[in-house]
């Protein structure tokens, strides 16, 4: 390989099997659905290879992503609860109602036959555009004190409790609660407890980016005992596979309006990666399907599917994982659900 | 030694936009044009795919949120390049110290043996990229993969010319030398069969 050409096919090749995963449209349309779109002004774009430096445009990379030499903490939206991409500085990030409308992830906490699971939602809310920490802080807000938009899902926290700060350490989320936040509200598990617990820890780090563990404080000291269940040091996020629910559609969003052919998103867990759909108009299945996630068994893939040519009105999506045993094994199908307008 | 002369050929094809566009078509439109070959360019660097998809995610969204601020919009495509090899090197960085954080990733399901060889080989440049300095990496990736010339090249890195021709003859000699230690004839079914 001592030619160019030979380079140019090797690097070409050895990414030639990388596609985008099939949701990457949907979560950027996701993402940027609250950004602003900054006076609308009409523009145009080039090829890559224009390539001209003007002050303008380094600028605004400066802005936005850290210069060349920068320490890279240019991260500005947020993202779906993946591993380990943002480069947060050490800052504290207060809950601040200005900044520009951003995708903020959070979980909320849904009812299946093996208990209370997590499912994530997005929400167009304002927050600073000064990096990952900020969307951490706005995830960990609506996650504790926000209503969820899906009906199915509920808060766990009880009324009163209060964001005090979210900080971003070493290797920690530093997340400090006020309120009634210690005893157990009636009518809460210890198993839903932890299912709390969890919800806040998924939420920082679908702010954040990374899988870092949170570590929880009452007032300003290390909390020992939350919703009733004694706690001690930082609390890591537990498998996907045991606290998430495994069917979670992404898009649409519930109460979206959609045109008459469109694209649903989502997220599972599902016998041999099918997973099972329809679309109900009242009690009436008016479509069905399946799609085939990326895998299955040790976490969440993605899936995606379009509906074709549905006639105006309102509906019911529902996806679900695939029981093959009718629920004679383990504990049925689990579902997610979202009310949706076709127009 | 390969030669350096800069090559400008664009491989990738380019979806031009006509001028009309507010916020989200034009966001949908770069995604058509240049998100593949971004998340292609991402791998390269950054080797995990979940990593690199993430990286190309938020430089669409950065982008989006702030092209008001993009005073010459026919520059997105090489701001976003740009913010991609930024963040690319961010997370390499980041990534070394918070690794044990991260949930292992699941194994490739086992393919026919013919798919487990040619991914074997990509791997192995894939790797063998991974491990030179970060600069040569990224020469190498943006000339050899996105077919940019040098002064491209040295606008995207902020880097002057010469130090792009230096990066991309080293680098092109590391990773030749990387990749003859062991050559793809000598790998044997029993190899494969062991990872599977």
């Amino acid at each position: 390989m001592t030619d160019p050409r030979d380079l140019r096919a090797l690097l070409s090749d050895a990414v030639s099997d990388v596609e985008p995963r099939p949701d990457a449209l949907d979560a950027l349309r996701a993402r940027a659905r609250g950004a602003p779109a900054s006076g609308r002004r009409p523009w145009v774009y080039g090829a890559a290879g224009a390539v001209l430096a003007t002050a303008a445009t380094v600028a605004a990379i400066a802005v936005l992503g850290g210069g060349p030499g920068a320490d890279g903490d240019g991260s500005t939206g947020g993202r779906p609860a993946t591993p380990a991409s943002a480069s947060a500085s050490r800052h504290t990030a207060t809950p601040d109602p200005g900044g520009d409308p951003a995708a903020v992830p959070a979980y909320f906490v849904g009812r299946t036959g093996r208990g209370p699971v997590l499912y994530r939602e997005f929400r167009a809310e304002p927050v600073p555009s000064d990096g990952a920490a900020a969307l951490m802080a706005a995830s960990v807000r609506l996650a504790v004190t926000g209503t969820p938009l899906d009906p199915d899902y509920a808060n766990p926290w009880p009324d009163g409790t209060t964001l005090q700060k979210v900080s971003l350490g070493d290797d920690v989320i530093e997340v400090d609660l006020g309120g009634p936040v210690a005893d157990r509200p009636p009518g809460l598990s210890a198993g839903a407890a932890q299912v709390a617990l969890q919800q806040v820890v998924y939420s920082a780090q679908a702010g954040l980016g990374e899988r870092l563990p949170v570590l929880f404080l009452v007032g300003g000291s290390p909390a020992d005992r939350l919703l009733g269940t004694a706690v001690s040091g930082p609390v890591s996020a537990l498998p996907e596979a045991e606290v998430l629910a495994q069917a979670q559609i992404t898009s649409p969003a519930q109460r979206a309006t959609v045109g008459s052919t469109f694209q649903v998103a989502g997220r599972g867990s599902s016998f041999e990666a099918t997973m099972l759909w329809e679309l109900r108009r009242g009690d009436t299945v008016v479509r069905h399907g399946y799609a085939t996630a990326e895998g299955w068994g040790d976490r969440l893939y993605p899936f995606w599917f379009t509906v074709k040519r549905v006639p105006a009105g309102d509906y019911t999506l529902m996806v679900s994982t695939d029981d093959p045993s009718g629920g004679e094994e383990g504990f049925g199908p689990e579902t997610d659900t979202k009310a949706i307008t076709v127009r | 030694m390969p030669s350096m002369t800069p090559r400008t050929t664009q491989r990738t094809t380019h979806r031009d936009v006509d001028a009309g566009l507010d916020a989200d078509p034009a966001l949908e439109a770069l995604y058509a044009a240049h998100y593949r070959s971004l998340l292609r360019l991402a791998v390269l660097l950054v080797r995990d795919r979940e990593t690199a998809e993430e990286v190309v995610q938020d430089a669409f969204v950065a982008m989006h949120a702030h092209w008001s601020r993009l005073r010459d919009p026919s520059r997105a495509a090489a701001y976003l390049r740009r913010v991609v090899v930024n963040r690319a090197h961010s997370v390499l960085r980041r990534r070394g110290v918070e690794r044990r954080h991260q949930p292992a990733a699941p194994d490739d399901a086992p393919g026919a043996e013919a798919a487990v060889l040619a991914a074997e080989q990509r791997a192995r440049v894939l790797d063998a990229l991974r491990a030179l300095p970060r600069r040569q990496r990224e020469v190498l990736a943006l000339r050899y993969y996105l077919d940019l010339d040098e002064a491209a090249i040295g606008e995207t890195l902020g880097i002057s010319r010469g130090a792009v021709k230096s990066h991309a003859s080293r680098g092109a000699a590391a990773l030749r030398a990387r990749l003859e230690v062991r050559d793809p004839e000598d790998d044997t079914p029993d190899d494969i069969g062991d990872r599977s």
